[in-house]
């Protein structure tokens, strides 16, 4: 019996097509924004545990400027002094000053601005292994390497026309430096275009003597790393006078991202739950116009044997059609604008590329969402026909 | 032999309430219907009779006394109980056809069946014997506004034989036809009688139409004016 209904609910839903794909639509765009977003704000959950686990927990940035102003090549809010300080600091155990600046960069000829990276030539390896950073080809530089520089995966392909390789040299600054390493992929465009040079050498180049660019400093084994950076901050204010840092654990930082993204997916989801409220609306509006309309034949189904729940079960499963229609290609709108944007994300210039994958639950949510969505929203209308009196529905004209 | 009584109205009122007045439209009344009868109810239009057939076709509730269905009163049913028992024992045939638009002759017939679980093997089988019988044969699979008015309330007197119920209730079966198209209807009433042995009920204001039925009811403002098995009555009005 429950077949024939949907089939009669399918014959009906036919009869009325225009109405039912407008009603369609509605559900289609709630449940294709919801799936996007739910699918989108994963990818960007994934991307900031991997980071996590790449980041190691014992890590502290120290940055000029406040939270929301990002790092920007060429700015020097901090300089020697404070690494000092840092390092005096109990329960540090090293502390990596940075220098992160433009500078014209000479291969084959060409020329191109690129960014710098200073870093000292001491706690290298011990940096590389805390920042998860590794040497795909080559090596970093020792202690006694001079003129020598590191560059990111992308900066081998995609910086000049010729690919970079191994002892390759390359002019900065119209000096030479020779390339004895090549990092791994380290995920997002900025780090991995990078050229690492040794600090000494940048200091040249940019012509600072004292200031750098950011800090980073990394606990001792057992120490609590949000307490740390508490203390680096107090330290850091009593001699600088003012608070115009920041310092932020990796964990803080992880943290942070974390809730942003989360009260943005809260914003979204939001929206989209309104626009999918207003197509359950859209559902219920349709039901009761089609109860009406059909006031007569659900007198004459009475007549020739329908009890009550029949007509409130072929209601109800037409308006789960609805629902599952509307669910189904919606899914399938809101997995590929999602796929769509994990597809241009390296191109949008977030700093990094998003990895969306679509769950087999997501889709099964999706779709039983839909259907029992709309048969809800269908629910008042299938009662108010299931409740007709038969006598009266038959005069209905 | 006397017949069975399936239907019996015993001081019927049935009271409509159009805003603060109370219209009464039918007043006290009492009917009983053998099975095997052939009859037709008759009167002008506010006479009552539609009310009269709701009430014979447990399709309403009196306001007051009792309609008997095989000795069982309806007034005390559940809707649901009263849904089953209409859908097996009567089959209703309506002068605008209501034959549900979106589905074919064939799934029309099919439906009250499937109202009360009949396999799906059998009422198919069933579906198409009674179109056959109709002379519907050929054009079972198309919908309802691809047939002629003649060929609808052939198709939905095909559903109202569909669970073979004793009683057929035909309101107005003519009124949307033309007079032959209408004779071959009430011909076809006729032979369901005869061959089939249905009990069969028309309501009408069709003297010619009330020709075919052996047992005549007039109803006149809510009541029963006269009731009678001679073709005259209603000639000598």
């Amino acid at each position: 019996m429950i077949k024939d209904f949907f089939r009669y609910a399918l014959t009906s839903m036919r009869q009325r097509k225009l109405r039912s794909w407008l009603t369609i639509i509605g559900i289609i765009i709630g449940i294709a924004s919801i799936i996007a977003l739910i699918a989108i704000s994963q990818g960007m959950q994934n991307y900031v545990e991997e980071q996590f686990e790449e980041f190691g927990t014992n890590m502290i940035i120290i940055r000029p400027g406040t939270l929301f102003a990002p790092p920007g090549a060429g700015e020097y809010g901090l300089n020697e002094g404070d690494v000092d300080v840092i390092e005096r600091v109990a329960g540090v155990d090293y502390v990596v000053p940075m220098i992160y600046d433009y500078s014209n960069v000479e291969f084959h000829r060409e020329e191109v601005q690129a960014q710098i990276f200073g870093v000292p030539t001491e706690h290298l390896d011990e940096l590389m292994d805390d920042t998860g950073w590794k040497v795909e080809k080559g090596s970093v530089f020792k202690r006694d390497d001079d003129y020598s520089a590191v560059i990111g995966y992308l900066a081998k392909t995609e910086m000049f026309d010729d690919d970079l390789h191994i002892r390759n040299s390359i002019l900065i600054e119209g000096e030479k430096y020779k390339i004895i390493g090549i990092l791994e992929e380290i995920g997002n465009e900025q780090d991995d275009t990078m050229i690492m040079i040794p600090m000494d050498r940048a200091r040249d180049i940019v012509n600072k003597s004292e200031e750098v660019s950011m800090i980073m400093a990394f606990a001792k084994q057992g120490v609590d790393i949000n307490e740390l950076t508490d203390e680096i901050a107090d330290e850091l204010e009593d001699s600088r006078g003012e608070e115009d840092f920041t310092a932020m654990s990796s964990v803080q930082l992880i943290e942070q991202i974390s809730e942003i993204l989360g009260v943005i997916s809260l914003i979204v989801g939001a929206i989209a739950s309104i626009s999918l409220l207003v197509g359950a609306v859209g559902i219920m509006n349709t039901m009761y116009t089609s109860v009406l309309e059909r006031t007569r034949e659900i007198g004459v189904m009475k007549a020739i044997g329908a009890t009550n729940a029949n007509i409130l079960g072929i209601f109800l499963i037409e308006s789960g059609l609805i629902g599952l229609v509307g669910g189904t290609i919606g899914v399938a709108i809101g997995a590929g604008l999602a796929l769509l944007v994990g597809y241009i994300s390296p191109s949008l210039e977030l700093g990094f590329s998003l990895v969306i994958r679509i769950e087999p639950s997501l889709i099964i949510f999706g779709i039983l969402f839909a259907f029992i969505l709309g048969a809800i929203a269908g629910l008042l209308p299938a009662r108010s026909a299931s409740k007709l009196k038969p006598a009266d529905a038959l005069r209905y004209e | 032999m006397v017949a069975k009584t399936i239907i019996e109205l015993k001081d019927v009122w049935k009271i409509y309430k159009m805003g603060k007045v109370e219209v009464p439209a039918l007043q006290g009344v009492n009917l009983k219907i053998k099975r095997r009868e052939f009859l037709a109810i008759m009167g002008p239009s506010g006479s009552g009779k539609s009310t009269l057939m709701y009430m014979v076709g447990a399709l309403d509730t009196p306001t007051k006394g009792s309609i008997l269905l095989d000795n069982k009163d309806i007034a005390k049913m559940s809707e649901s109980k009263l849904a089953q028992i209409r859908g097996r024992k009567i089959g209703f045939v309506f002068q605008r056809f209501n034959l549900i638009p979106s589905l074919t002759a064939l799934e029309n017939v099919i439906l009250p069946m499937a109202f009360q679980k009949v396999s799906e093997e059998k009422r198919n089988k069933k579906a198409k014997e009674y179109l056959e019988l109709v002379g519907l044969k050929e054009r079972m699979s198309h919908k309802p506004t691809e047939l002629s008015g003649g060929e609808r309330q052939r198709v939905s007197i095909a559903r109202a034989l569909s669970n073979d119920p004793e009683v057929i209730l035909a309101d107005e079966p003519t009124g949307n036809l033309d007079s032959k198209t209408g004779d071959h209807i009430m011909k076809l009433l006729v032979d369901l009688h005869v061959k089939k042995k249905k009990t069969i009920i028309v309501v009408t204001h069709d003297a010619d139409i009330a020709n075919y039925a052996d047992r005549k009811i007039v109803l006149k403002d809510g009541k029963v004016l006269k009731d009678g098995r001679h073709h005259k009555i209603y000639a000598a009005e």
